[in-house]
């Protein structure tokens, strides 16, 4: 097998190869009428941009950023659908394939980069077919082309999106947008911007400053289109002089969408954006028949901090609850949350590695895309509201005198606790059981649970604790809160700094010691009961 | 002239490669059957775990377990219940007194359906000593109890370079009390988890650093797989003193004699040859309802969506062997395979994140033997001069005896922090004479010389059954961890 491993190699070099892939320009290219820049998602087997548009005959050039773990590359072919084939072909190549950058000798390949291995960059150079139409392009290392392919537009018609564009910038103090047109223009700050998306920072201005953006909206066809757009602070878009969406005032990035009919042909198109100081941001993307969540800003539009991802909502149905165990955000470094979902838009997390109440908040439960889609990289916030982080380390403890210091954590786990798991009631409520106190080995289970009701105003979520010990634990106390100012209240409750209420059903008194509130934990034949309830805003 | 000779040599080599890896004919014998999943639902297992009644049950990535009945049939007709949900993906199943026991990234838990109404209800911590910090590479697959009733659980490092929690890198056990014994340090990123016939426990783990391919790796307990960040926890371990840390950019043959603890991969399974990414291990106890390859190993691969065999020997201690191709053209990439007593090979795939073959995000397939024996190699046996062949099938004599009907090549990897490595140190050894049983069910291939350390690969392409037709597949890849005195 080894012998003819080199006669291939140099067959393989005459007949093939050299045509279709190399990382300087065939000769006599020239300068390229257009230059795309695509990336590789990491985790996720994409590329990031699926649709690219090219007039015919036009002079490509498209520079592959391999931003994943894996080597991959991007072959561009003669027709569409045909991206799978094409692949197979290239697969067939076995062994042979690394020394061909996995392209196949196919008449349907116009050009393909080289292997990009991870954090490499590669090119390739091509002419764009001459008639209209799409073609296929896509990554042929083998496995790939299912789910790594896009389509090469060749048409002649105006690309969707904007273009004219020109800005003005402005200087100044507001709390809303103003009138801009009222207002001097800022120095010489005006100019074109040649990419055509709306930038806020083209004029390099910062703390206090105003952009209005003037250009042409191109509408591939008649229907019906929606703007998201969001900013930190205000902004607004016009399109043929009607405010399509807006979100004013002085706040940190907030998105709103705005949806429009609109024609096939240009409009007219107005953006304005204002910073009050500090942070500044501002995204546009459009979404239309054929196309979703196209960006007409330089800032791409985010969802989840970065990373884009198919939401996968979670949510517990009209009586059943729903359990989420995965990497959470807001977990303070805890990552064995197991969160819950009720009924009725009320949801918290249990922190198996600290074994405490580790999170609130009151809506939508959980957006399992970021986990579930890829390789399921990074943390994922709740996706509700009012979410309420909870004192960090464990609940429970057995202090050697009343003074003694709350344990701490030791990389980042409860030292004196132990998780046993929970148990699911009939609607999927869950009990959390646990031993704590250390060698005492005090049985708890902790049950959380809904109370009131989020549409009267009245939510609360009640935690249960039950527990039993074959003998005195000592002094084991249940810390409340900790880490923030903690004030007793005239009706029997305890406010917290941020917003969260406590009350306290116990047999002793709770007590508050600087910036803890604790409650001594008495046992009677050898059981003891109490209460917490959390309303926070 | 030259050109053409050369390009000539060329085309026939490469529909050579191709073609001596996969057989259009695996079908006549061991056909793949896909079992339907329920309409809109995302089952992508990562675990298989066999139960009473024909019934199958399912852990999937997304955290669900998953009851299939009808699943044996033929044609099958599945019908899918969710059993339970919330756990956090899960690479490891198994049933045992009422409980199934789950691996998944925090912990073993198990998991019972306490009042009859066929969900689960009571999810109990069996052990959650790991670390985890958040990162997505931090996979836990687990073992099926071994005969002590110890699950063994590897531990896919952080990030897959680094160890930056507590036991990541490390195979440990979990006894039925919930103890956790750390057990062998080294490891990477696993794929999968089982068992021989003698009840000796391997792991497949993934080219990478210090893994110049991905390979089968025994488990013998105390030993380095190989990947020393895991190094760290070995203080806290109770394996007495931390091993000797390899030197980067060496051989294994040479490093394991500097790390007294190293236990060097019992089968490479080469990479771009048989695979890219070993996953899920399957040993065949069925006594012979998946043929005649009984107690031998099915390693599955993620990426390339196959399935191939490895039949194993212990030379001067160590566990080593050949493989061989076996199955290819399942519809997604493998994690669990699991062998049923009567003779099915359970197949789960799943594409996310890392792609594969086959077209489908997901499956569930199965594999069954026709009962008819495919010409294959059977076992094959290091000797101190060269390697002996048997054969499922009588071999034409004539072919056996004939020189020219042996290809053989040898090469090894360099074991380096880096990702991955080429094939290096070539050797070409020369067919000196080959002894050929009467009834050519065997041969015995002397060769000019052996190489420690290297893999031996074979291509038997002159071989022929009696009938003159080839080998299902003929190529085979050699281990040779240690050179047989006799």
């Amino acid at each position: 097998m080894k012998k003819p491993i080199i006669p291939i190699t140099l067959a393989s070099l005459l007949t093939a190869g050299t045509a279709f892939s190399a990382d300087t320009p065939p000769a006599g290219f020239g300068k390229p009428d257009r230059v795309f820049v695509i990336k590789t998602m990491a985790g996720q087997m994409k590329y990031d941009q699926a649709d690219l548009m090219v007039r015919p005959g036009q002079k490509v050039r498209i520079n592959l950023k391999n931003e994943d773990q894996l080597p991959h590359n991007l072959v561009v072919l003669k027709e569409k659908g045909i991206y799978l084939k094409v692949a197979e072909k290239a697969w067939a190549l076995g062994t042979e394939g690394p020394a061909k950058n996995w392209i196949p000798e196919d008449d349907r390949v116009i050009a393909g980069t080289k292997m990009a291995d991870p954090g490499q960059t590669t090119s390739v150079w091509f002419t764009a077919p001459a008639q209209e139409g799409d073609v296929d392009f896509v990554c042929t290392f083998p496995g790939h082309a299912m789910v790594m392919n896009g389509k090469l537009h060749v048409s002649n018609a105006p690309e969707p999106g904007l273009d004219n564009l020109t800005y003005i910038a402005y200087k100044g103090g507001w709390s809303k947008l103003p009138d801009f047109s009222t207002l001097e223009k800022a120095g010489t700050a005006t100019d074109e911007l040649n990419d055509n998306l709306i930038d806020i920072h083209a004029a390099k201005l910062t703390n206090g400053f105003g952009m209005v953006f003037d250009g042409r909206l191109n509408v591939p066809v008649d229907g019906d289109y929606t703007f998201n757009l969001g900013s930190d602070d205000g902004s607004r878009v016009w399109i043929d002089d009607k405010v399509i969406v807006e979100v004013d005032g002085i706040h940190p990035h907030t998105e709103k969408s705005g949806k429009v009919k609109l024609a096939k042909g240009p409009h007219v198109f107005k953006a304005a954006y204002f910073d009050g100081g500090g942070q500044t941001s501002m995204t546009l993307a459009w979404s239309g028949p054929g196309f979703k969540d196209k960006n007409l800003s330089k800032e791409k539009r985010e969802k989840n901090r970065g990373e884009q991802f198919e939401e996968i909502l979670l949510a517990p149905t009209a009586t059943e609850a729903v359990i989420y165990r995965g990497f959470m955000d807001k977990a303070e470094g805890s990552h064995r949350m197991i969160a819950v979902g009720w009924p009725g838009g009320l949801n918290a997390a249990f922190d198996q590695d600290q074994l405490r109440l580790g999170l609130l908040w009151k809506g939508k439960f959980f957006d399992a895309g970021r986990h579930w889609i890829g390789r399921g990289a990074g943390n994922q916030g709740p996706e509700g509201y009012a979410v309420q982080p909870l004192t960090l380390g464990e609940n429970f403890a057995v202090l050697a005198d009343a003074a003694a210091p709350w344990p701490a954590p030791k990389d980042g786990r409860a030292t004196a606790s132990t998780f046993r798991g929970y148990a699911l009631d009939k609607n999927g409520y869950p009990t959390f059981t646990y031993t704590t106190g250390g060698a005492s080995g005090v049985q708890v289970t902790d049950r959380p649970e809904p109370a009131g009701a989020l549409d009267k105003g009245t939510e609360a979520i009640k935690r249960t604790l039950t527990l039993k010990a074959a003998q005195a634990p000592g002094l084991l106390y249940f810390r409340a809160t900790g880490g923030h100012p903690v004030t007793a209240q005239p009706d029997g409750s305890y406010k917290v700094d941020g917003g969260l209420t406590l009350r306290i059903e116990s047999a002793e008194r709770p007590v508050i010691r600087g910036q803890e509130l604790l409650v001594p934990v008495k046992f009677e034949n050898g059981t003891a009961t109490l209460t917490v309830t959390y309303t926070w805003q | 002239m030259k050109k053409t000779l050369l390009a000539l040599l060329g085309t026939a080599g490469l529909a050579m490669a191709a073609d001596s890896l996969q057989s259009p004919r695996e079908d006549e014998f061991y056909p793949i059957t896909t079992i339907a999943t329920p309409d809109g639902a995302v089952v992508e297992p990562g675990g298989i775990e066999l139960l009473d009644g024909k019934k199958l049950a399912v852990g999937t990535r997304r955290g669900d377990i998953w009851i299939v009945e009808g699943a044996y049939e033929n044609p099958p007709q599945p019908k899918w219940t969710k059993f339970a949900s919330g756990l956090h993906e899960i690479l490891g199943l198994s049933w045992q007194d009422g409980w199934f026991y789950v691996s998944h990234r925090p912990e073993m838990s198990r998991v019972k359906d306490s009042d009859g109404d066929g969900k689960a209800d009571i999810f109990e911590t069996v052990c959650d000593k790991w670390g985890i910090n958040g990162d997505y590479h931090e996979y836990a697959f687990g073992s099926r109890p071994d005969k002590e009733g110890n699950r063994w659980v590897v531990l896919c490092l952080t990030g897959s370079f680094n160890s930056s929690s507590p036991w990541r890198g490390w195979c440990v056990r979990v006894a039925p009390d919930g103890r956790m014994i750390p057990t062998c340090s080294g490891i990477r990123s696993p794929g999968g988890i089982g068992e021989d016939a003698d009840g000796e426990m391997y792991y497949t783990d993934n080219q990478g650093p210090w893994n110049g391919s991905s390979s089968l790796k025994w488990l013998k307990p105390g030993s380095f797989q190989g990947h020393p960040d895991s190094f760290k926890w070995y203080p806290e371990s109770g394996l007495g003193e931390t091993p000797v840390v390899p030197a980067t950019n060496s051989r294994i043959v040479t490093e394991r004699e500097r790390v007294k603890e190293f236990v060097p991969p019992a089968c490479i399974l080469p990479h771009d040859k048989l695979g890219h990414s070993s996953s899920g291990i399957a040993c065949d106890t069925t006594g012979g309802k998946f043929g005649v390859f009984q107690k031998q190993l099915f390693v599955a691969d993620q990426s390339f969506s196959n399935v191939s065999r490895v039949y194993l020997e212990t030379v001067g201690g160590l566990k080593q062997g050949a493989v061989f191709p076996f199955r290819w053209g399942f519809k997604s990439g493998c994690v669990p395979l699991r062998m049923a007593p009567d003779g099915t090979l359970w197949y789960g795939g799943t594409a996310r994140g890392w792609g594969a073959r086959g077209g489908k995000d997901f499956c569930l397939e199965r594999v069954n033997w026709t009962g008819k024996v495919p010409f294959e190699v059977h076992e094959m046996h290091a000797k101190p001069d060269g390697f002996e062949f048997t054969f499922t099938q009588p071999a034409d004599p004539a072919t056996l005896a004939n020189i020219a009907s042996w290809k053989v090549n040898a090469f090894c990897y360099i074991y380096r922090a880096d990702y991955g490595s080429p094939e290096v140190d070539p050797v070409t050894p020369v067919v000196t004479s080959v002894d050929v049983a009467p009834d050519g069910k065997s041969a015995r291939v002397h060769l000019d010389k052996l190489t420690k350390g290297h893999i031996h690969e074979f291509h038997l392409t002159g071989v022929k059954d009696t009938a003159g037709q080839p080998l299902i597949h003929d190529a085979a890849y050699y281990t040779l961890n240690n050179i047989p005195a006799k």
